[in-house]
């Protein structure tokens, strides 16, 4: 893991910056170790770092065993090469303390990398035979303590990212659950709207086949509309010329009439003439030529009346 | 960094909108595709056909068109009426109607007659100014006293009045016209009267009295003289063979 990694990184770092110097306070190098003391490298062997555990475990223990007596038999003052890595150390709180002294050599390697290197306190552990000088039994405790710390510290930092992760996903979880049924309730809307569309089109369509029949019908009845209206038309002309054609007959029959008239009143003047001629000594002759002259005249005019009506009736 | 957080960390979806569909805003009957109650176009149904019996010894009978400005009033043209003992006027779905009386003008070939009955529902709605060279024209009448027609040209332009009676200029178009067609509503491509039909020549071409003389004459009542039945008219009998009876 790359978390694991960066802690080795910082652990190596470190071990470095502490394994640096000896116990005195001195420059030292992994090859000029004194003895008692060591300078490992990640991959030494498990024994020797187990055994270098037993050591801090049997440091711990003891420490935890003797409680206050310890503490009162520990010097008050640390020594300063200790004093100094822990005081790096509480600076720097986010890195995971190492042990590392010519007493306790860790190998660097992660949290769970490799148990072998993990700080373990091994009750059961014999107490080492050989006890440690002064200077490395104050040293132990603190580290493993602090050791200690950093492992409850990533614990429970991974706890917090863990509960972060599950309550992301158990919301992730949650909203996809709402787009999916949201998904599926537009997926059922699209098929009740596609539904709706192809009713709507089928009515559309039988709407638009009898909008066309109706049109046809329409035209058709149009046309036969203006038909009618101008056969009406046309027999209203008729009408009206036949109207004016009885107007006229009948006064042309007037016209008749009056010429019959004359003629019959011209031929019975004509008759009552003759009568008179055919006894003349009954009558005065002056009567008889003044009667016979406004026969002429009657007839005169039933004959003009009669000219007028065969004119009128030639028209 | 919540902020980007949020932004990263998709969000629950929103209520699904129940609006899907609009609502429908457009009635029937909108748009100029909207049926006329019987088929018929508003100009078709105010156009009418006016018959008219001479006052000769002869039976004369001659027909023309006019349309309705309202409900008893209609205009067609002077010499349809003229020299007439009796006028009939029929409307397009062959309803008779007889005229009351009738006026006319001397300033140009324009007459108005007046009804009892009502002519219909659908009147004329005249233009405010005349139409311009190439613009649109349609005649909507009753060519040889016949079935409704309607014949479409364009305005060819103003010219004097080829018969001499017009005070002002008229418009010559292309519109194909017949004898019965005097009378007959020129419209523009909105449906409103841009001029009134009254001759023809001989090659084809239609006159018409434009809109801006029909509209003086309409404002100004005095300029017309009521026609007596069987009056003479001597001017109208001297044109008689070039007007559209």
């Amino acid at each position: 893991m790359a978390q694991g990694d960066d802690t080795t990184r910082e652990e190596t770092q470190v071990r470095t910056d502490l394994g640096s110097r000896g116990p005195e306070g001195e420059q030292v190098s992994p090859g000029d170790v004194p003895d008692g003391a060591a300078v490992t490298a990640p991959n030494d062997d498990a024994d020797t770092a187990t055994d270098e555990l037993a050591t801090v475990a049997d440091t711990a223990d003891t420490a935890d065993a003797t409680g206050a007596d310890d503490a009162s038999r520990r010097p008050s003052v640390l020594p300063p090469d200790v004093a100094a890595a822990r005081t790096a150390m509480h600076r720097r709180t986010t890195e995971i303390p190492i042990v590392t002294s010519r007493f306790a050599p860790v190998v660097a390697t992660g949290f769970g990398e490799d148990d072998a290197a993990d700080p373990l306190v091994d009750s059961d552990a014999p107490a080492s035979p050989e006890p440690a000088p002064s200077s490395g039994a104050h040293h132990r405790p603190h580290v493993v303590i602090e050791r200690r710390a950093g492992l409850w510290f990533a614990i429970a930092l991974l706890t917090v990212l863990l509960i972060g992760i599950s309550t992301l996903a158990a919301y992730l979880w949650h909203v996809s659950d709402e787009w999916r049924a949201q998904v599926e309730e537009l997926t059922d809307v699209s098929y009740g709207l596609g539904d709706d569309l192809a009713a709507e089109r089928e009515t559309l369509a039988a709407a638009e086949e009898r909008i066309d029949l109706l049109t046809d019908q329409l035209a058709t009845s149009k046309d036969t509309v203006s038909r009618l209206q101008a056969e009406n038309a046309r027999w209203g002309d008729d009408a009206a010329f036949a109207q004016e054609q009885i107007g006229q007959l009948e006064d042309l029959i007037a016209t008749g009439t009056a010429a019959t008239s004359s003629l019959n009143r011209c031929i019975e003047a004509n008759d009552q003439l003759v009568a008179y001629l055919e006894a003349p000594d009954d009558y005065d002759p002056e009567e008889i030529v003044a009667f016979e002259e406004s026969v002429a005249e009657l007839c005169t005019e039933a004959n003009r009346a009669a000219q007028e009506f065969t004119t009128a009736a030639a028209q | 960094m919540g902020a980007a957080g949020c932004g990263v960390i998709p969000q629950a979806p929103d209520p699904i909108p129940s609006d899907f569909v609009p609502s429908p805003s457009a009635e029937p009957g909108d748009g100029p595709g909207a049926l006329s109650p019987d088929g018929f176009t508003a100009a078709q149904r105010m156009t009418v056909r006016v018959r008219s019996v001479g006052c000769s010894g002869t039976i004369v009978l001659s027909t023309g068109t006019g349309f309705a400005l309202d409900e008893h009033t209609l205009v067609t043209n002077r010499h349809v009426i003229a020299n007439s003992k009796r006028i009939t006027i029929t409307t397009y779905d062959g309803r008779t109607i007889n005229v009351t009386a009738a006026t006319t003008s001397t300033a140009a070939d324009i007459a108005v007659i007046t009804t009892e009955e009502s002519l219909g529902n659908a009147f004329a709605q005249t233009a405010e100014a005349d139409p311009e060279v190439g613009d649109l024209v349609t005649v909507v009448g009753y060519p040889n006293g016949g079935r409704l027609t309607t014949s479409s040209g364009v305005v060819l332009g103003a010219t004097a009045d080829p018969l001499g009676g017009a005070v002002d200029s008229v418009l010559a178009t292309s519109a194909t016209v017949k004898v019965g067609s005097s009378g007959s509503p020129a419209l523009d491509e909105d449906g409103r009267v841009i001029g009134v039909v009254y001759a023809k020549n001989i090659s084809d071409q239609s006159f018409i009295v434009p809109v801006s003389t029909l509209n003086a004459l309409l404002e100004e009542p005095a300029l017309f003289v009521p026609e007596s039945a069987c009056a003479a008219d001597a001017d109208a009998s001297s044109n008689a063979s070039a007007f559209l009876p």
